[in-house]
């Protein structure tokens, strides 16, 4: 497997164990916060933290584990797959923050809105993750 | 895949060169040696003719394009 896909993989499985919890704490409380503070502000900062460091700890050990693909620069077919996977999560990312400030007309407030951007964000790019893995798989 | 290559055999009669010395040669990595050599991806032309180089021949005996 290229270096390339098992890092797609590692953001994949990273995002989902950092920000899956953080949703699913989100969505499944029963008040509605006015605002980003206390509660998910102080989510968010563990959120990334764990991103961090489930890419930083897994990165080191796959990279370790194959030095000589780690050390080889990208080349053509990374390139190909990596600009599609964006030019395809680009308008993932466009229509969920659209979705995501529509809901202004809904009544939502700040902390649901920040909620729901961060949520296409994560959205987005667990898309391009996709894609690229995909793009590995199939035809790059 | 209307592209095929003769890759594997060339690699062969170039003393069983590895995808890895294939690929460090014209600066790829050996997946995407492997992956062009399977017909999984078809390289840009400039990469096409520096494969060709590697094994002195022309392109048209390292790539084959069938229009049927």
């Amino acid at each position: 497997m290229p270096f390339r896909e098992k890092i797609s993989w590692l953001s994949l499985g990273g995002i989902t164990v950092a920000f899956g919890p953080y949703f699913y704490m989100v969505l499944a409380r029963n008040d509605v916060p006015a605002s980003l503070w206390p509660v998910d502000a102080a989510l968010l900062p563990i959120a990334v933290a764990v991103l961090t460091c489930v890419m930083t700890v897994a990165t080191i050990i796959v990279a370790l584990s194959n030095v000589r693909d780690a050390q080889a620069p990208s080349d053509e077919r990374d390139q190909t797959i990596s600009r599609r996977a964006v030019a395809f999560a680009y308008p993932v990312l466009l229509a969920a923050v659209f979705l995501a400030l529509g809901t202004l007309f809904f009544g939502a407030n700040q902390a649901t809105l920040i909620n729901a951007v961060l949520g296409a964000i994560v959205l987005a790019e667990m898309t391009r993750c996709v894609a690229e893995i995909v793009g590995y798989r199939t035809r790059g | 895949m209307p592209i095929t290559n003769q890759i594997r055999l060339l690699r062969f009669m170039a003393g069983e060169m590895t995808q890895a010395e294939l690929g460090a040669r014209i600066g790829m990595t050996r997946q995407t040696v492997a992956a062009i050599e399977a017909g999984k991806y078809s390289p840009t032309l400039e990469a096409a003719f520096r494969i060709a180089h590697v094994f002195g021949k022309p392109l048209d005996a390292v790539f084959q394009w069938d229009a049927s």
